[in-house]
């Protein structure tokens, strides 16, 4: 058994080789990559105060330093996103209390801005950590996690939640205990959407390290050491070589994490595909082919599984025992447990509620109705911005996708690349996109929706492939006999099949394109300022000017536009795509 | 002889959508000795996984009580194993390690398991197999698998849910043997089987005991003692005649002569308005259609098990069909004879118009259908879930969906109404060409 160690064991069949040329490279690589860490991480916690932060230095050769710095946040973040989505997902589908809790709070939070609430994040860690950069360091690092986690944890959730039930029997008929159960199945048969849920969000990510390491909370300017805030300085004293040079070194990270780190997640993971027959398609992974080819390697992870597996084996082989006596004994520990949810329950609620007041409270003394209408109005121009994106990005994208989806060559090349673009940050085009608008004279209420498209459509084109390319060959076959052709091919046959796929790429786009536009509607190039009207760009001036009721009540109606229009208008379609438009 | 388990007076109700209720097992009792291989015989969707499943504490029985020996069981049942129809193996591990997950609970130390994981696998043939994964092997050997890890965990009871019907008959055949000469000559493998299955000739050449469930709610209505020595060859009289023992048992309780209903389920189960109302089996109307084409052709009459050999169909749902086919009166079944009825002949030798005419005209005949025109032709149209709920006020017993579904079959085919899939609405058929 040991799944775990399917987990870690990356080796195939096992020979006896010596010491080669590939152990040689992983070894060095992985002394450079513990010191680059280490020293990473001393930095992270230097002393930080109003007056005394480090200055970011526009000097080319701090750029990989800057570009190591950011990659480190990401990774701690999703590592506690990571962890966050096995506790939490976990806890939902096995506790029946704490689901009802805990699956309306992410549908929630998964709908809302995350950038909206940066300010309020920033304020309150650094309150936590005083003198140190770690509290906005934190800051940082929750706003990359709260972009990340909500769809990782409803992926997982959702994975548990189909487990095979002759899988779950089999595994209770053999007294399986929790831990055996988890590794045995439920980790192994959900590892595909983690991993794809993984590279999606680690890919979105991008975007708010960026944004989030130079910040201006109530009129102060915070700047993070990084390749966000390096791009930030560069628009600040409008220099474009700077500029352009970070741009490049952020497309480089995107290729080699997606390179090194995520194709081989990806093409590894195959294995725990849940059909019985050998699948013909495989994913493949240069870099995975050469860490195999590396006797090292191949221990490491062995060695390494060998010891997580006994830690964790041991670990709750003395605590599963441990909690059975106690609850076979004392039947009241379980009431015990039952009671402290409930207590926790109305804590969480009063919690909510108290802050709800407050900040209605703040909101109603800081603002006039007049004012709230004006907000509200915002949020319709924003909104309209958002479907215009979605409706321009599909008629263009669509003919594209089917055409590249319809050609396994192409496809097998083409939607890597889409989803590398759609992990670029789109923040760090603006400042060329701007220096375009700004001698072509382009309005920033039009121009503020490519913004947005820039970073979104990539969701609508690579799903429209995924759909294209998954048309059943006799489907296409019995199209060509009948010579369906033009329009009669596209109303039959192709939208039907990739309508399913389209819902789930511009939903996506939608989402993305709410947070987007607190970016995309308020660009600058060093004093040169371009500003839309809408939400997005009220929500940044507010955050600016550090006012509080705007923040709230800004934030609060971004939030309620994105649930309303989930419920009314994705759910529905999501619907409509399931019950109608399935191909099985 | 020791009980290792038993159940006693279980039923088992599950609620559906709209706080209806369907009771699929009602008051079994059954008890498991050492010794014994029982074959639990019936229908699909009868119920007979449930008991295995409630047996072996997967689920919790609505009332009545499971034992392990004499004491009342709580949670899993530690001295069954199970085999399932599915195989249920983990695909990411491999053979080894699937086998080592029966061997868990045991808790042996590493080398013991190494050697008991070893002997299992070499029991049941799967040696050199150790380090493949399920995908790469055939039907029969993954469901080996599925016996090893079953059999590592040294259960009293090898519990087996439909452990052949995945697989082709020849391999089934050359496993069902090894299974019972692993039972009968192998010491320290399992003292007694419980088999779920719908073959009878699988459960007559296995089982030393055969229980025969009823369907709508589950209960088991005959229990037969299989004393022939193993092994047991398929061709001899004796075993002929219990298969055609049983069939005959099947048939009495499918298809009986007079009165028109089981008399137990017709006492018990239905009250006095239902009785007017055909209980329409879940049948579909290609199914009809070929189990006509193939009456015909043996000139009208034949022996309802000989049918099934003809259309290589299962025994339970050959007699589903006959049912269904009695119901429009296509065919009478005296015994356990099949005879074409006159309307039947015109109904199959007919061209495709007047076939559905004449299928029309029976449609017409029966109370539900009537019921659906009626209200169509008062109220232009009928929901879906008014049409369930009806339905689960006559027959209780009944999956109310599965009917609807026939219902909407049979009526689509005779053109009474026309039923939208999206709106779920039956509406009057227009005839729009």
């Amino acid at each position: 058994m040991n799944s775990i160690k399917q987990i870690f064991d990356l080796a195939g069949p096992k020979e006896k080789r010596g010491f080669n040329f590939h152990d040689f490279i992983v070894i060095a690589a992985l002394i450079l990559i513990i010191w680059i860490i280490g020293s990473l991480g001393r930095d992270m916690t230097v002393h930080f105060s109003k007056d005394d932060f480090p200055e970011i230095s526009l000097n080319y050769w701090n750029i990989p330093y800057y570009a190591a710095r950011s990659t480190l946040r990401m990774f701690i973040a999703y590592g506690a996103s990571f962890f966050f989505t096995l506790i939490i997902g976990y806890t939902a589908v096995h506790s029946q209390r704490a689901r009802t809790l805990i699956l309306p709070i992410l549908d929630v939070l998964q709908s809302v801005p995350v950038l909206g609430f940066l300010s309020v994040t920033v304020t309150g860690f650094m309150a936590l950590f005083p003198g140190s950069a770690l509290g906005i360091e934190m800051a940082s690092l929750f706003a990359i996690f709260t972009g990340q986690v909500w769809n990782m944890t409803f992926g997982f959730y959702h994975s548990l939640v189909t487990v095979p039930s002759d899988m779950k029997e089999a595994g209770s008929v053999f007294k399986l205990n929790a831990w055996q159960k988890f590794k045995t199945y439920e980790l192994p048969s959900s590892a595909i959407s983690l991993v794809w849920n993984s590279m999606m969000s680690f890919g979105g990510g991008w975007f708010f390290v960026v944004q989030s390491e130079a910040i201006t909370v109530l009129n102060q300017q915070i700047k993070l050491p990084g390749l966000g805030s390096y791009m930030a300085l560069a628009i600040e004293k409008e220099n474009r070589t700077a500029a352009v040079l970070a741009t490049l070194t952020m497309v480089l990270i995107v290729i080699i994490t997606d390179q090194l780190i995520w194709r081989p997640v990806v093409a590894w993971s195959q294995k725990f595909r849940m059909e019985q027959v050998e699948s013909t398609q495989v994913m493949k992974s240069w870099f995975l082919e050469f860490l195999k080819k590396s006797e090292f390697i191949r221990n490491f992870f062995a060695k390494m599984n060998a010891a997580i597996l006994h830690f964790f084996d041991t670990f709750f082989a003395f605590v599963l025992t441990k909690a059975e006596a106690k609850i076979t004994k004392r039947p009241i520990r379980k009431k015990a447990l039952d009671i402290f949810a409930s207590v926790f329950f109305v804590f969480c609620l009063a919690l909510i509620v108290y802050y709800s007041v407050v900040v209605v409270r703040e909101i109603k003394t800081g603002l006039n109705l007049d004012q709230i209408q004006q907000i509200f109005g915002y949020g319709l121009l924003t909104m309209g911005r958002v479907f215009f994106m979605v409706v321009a990005a599909t008629l263009i994208w669509t003919p594209i996708g089917v055409w590249i989806g319809f050609r396994p060559r192409v496809a097998t090349f083409a939607q890597p690349l889409a989803q590398i673009a759609a992990s670029f940050p789109v923040n760090m085009t603006f400042p060329f996109v701007v220096g375009f608008f700004v001698s072509y004279n382009v309005s920033m209420n039009w121009g503020s929706i490519l913004l947005i498209a820039l970073g979104t459509q990539w969701y609508i084109l690579f799903n429209v492939i995924a759909g294209a390319s998954s048309i059943p060959t006799d489907l296409k076959e019995s199209a060509a006999i009948f010579n369906l052709k033009g329009f009669q091919l596209w109303k039959k046959l192709i939208i039907p099949a990739i309508f399913p796929y389209w819902v789930t790429g511009a939903c996506t786009a939608a989402g993305g394109a709410w947070n987007a536009s607190i970016v995309a509607e308020l660009a600058t190039w060093g004093d040169k300022k371009l500003v839309a009207d809408g939400l997005g760009s009220f929500i940044a001036r507010a955050t600016d000017k550090g006012d509080w009721p705007a923040i709230f009540c800004s934030i609060g109606i971004m939030s309620i536009f994105v649930i309303v229009i989930n419920k009314l208008l994705w759910r529905n379609l999501y619907g409509l795509a399931e019950k109608k438009f399935r191909l099985d | 002889m020791r009980t290792i388990a038993k159940l006693e007076n279980v039923s088992k109700t599950y609620k559906l959508a709209d706080d209806q209720q369907l009771e699929v097992l009602s008051q079994i009792n059954l008890d498991v000795q050492e010794g014994e291989f029982i074959a639990l015989l019936g229908q699909s969707g009868c119920g007979k996984s449930t008991i295995l499943r409630i047996m072996s504490g997967l689920i919790k029985p609505t009332s009545g009580t499971a034992y392990q020996y004499d004491e009342k069981l709580q949670g899993i049942n530690e001295t069954i194993s199970i085999v399932f129809q599915s195989f249920a193996l983990y695909p990411w591990l491999t053979v080894y390690e699937n086998v080592r997950i029966g061997l868990i609970k045991r808790q042996l130390s590493s080398s013991q398991e190494e050697q008991e994981i070893t002997e299992a696998i070499r029991l049941i043939g799967l040696g050199g197999h150790e380090n493949a994964y399920p995908k790469e092997l055939s039907g029969g050997m993954r469901q080996r698998v599925g016996f090893a890890r079953a059999l590592v965990a040294k259960p009293e009871i090898l519990a087996m849910d439909e452990p052949f019907s995945a697989l082709d008959v020849l391999t089934a055949q050359n496993l069902r043997a090894e299974v019972i000469d692993l039972w009968k000559n192998k010491e320290g493998t399992f003292k007694s089987a419980f088999m779920v299955t719908h073959n009878i000739s699988e459960a007559v050449s296995m089982a030393s005991k055969i229980m025969i469930l009823s369907s709508h709610p589950g209960r088991i209505v005959h229990v037969i003692e299989n004393k022939m020595p193993y092994p047991r060859n398929e061709k001899s009289p004796a075993f002929l005649a219990l298969v055609d023992e049983i069939h005959g048992l099947i048939t009495t309780l499918n298809l009986p002569d007079t009165p028109k209903e089981h008399p137990i389920s017709k006492a018990i189960f239905e009250n006095a308005e239902s009785k007017a109302f055909e209980n329409i089996p879940y049948v579909q109307i290609s199914r009809i259609l070929g189990f006509l084409e193939v009456l015909k052709d043996d000139n009208g009459r034949t022996k309802i098990f000989e049918l099934a050999a003809k259309m290589k169909e299962e025994f339970g749902s050959v007699i589903s069909i006959a049912k269904a086919v009695e119901i429009l009166n296509f065919i009478e079944t005296p015994g356990q004879d099949v005879v074409l009825t006159e309307l039947g002949r015109k109904f199959i030798e007919a061209e495709s118009t007047n076939q559905k005419l004449i299928f029309r005209k029976q449609l017409v005949l029966m109370k539900l259908f009537r019921l659906i025109i009626d209200k169509l032709t008062t109220l232009k149209t009928l929901a879906e879930d008014d049409l369930k709920v009806e339905i689960n006020n006559r027959f209780p017993y009944e999956n109310a969906d599965k009917m609807v579904d026939t219902i909407v079959d049979w009526g689509r085919y005779g053109e009474i109404f026309e039923f939208n899939a999206d709106l779920k609405v039956f509406t009057q058929f227009e005839d729009s060409v």
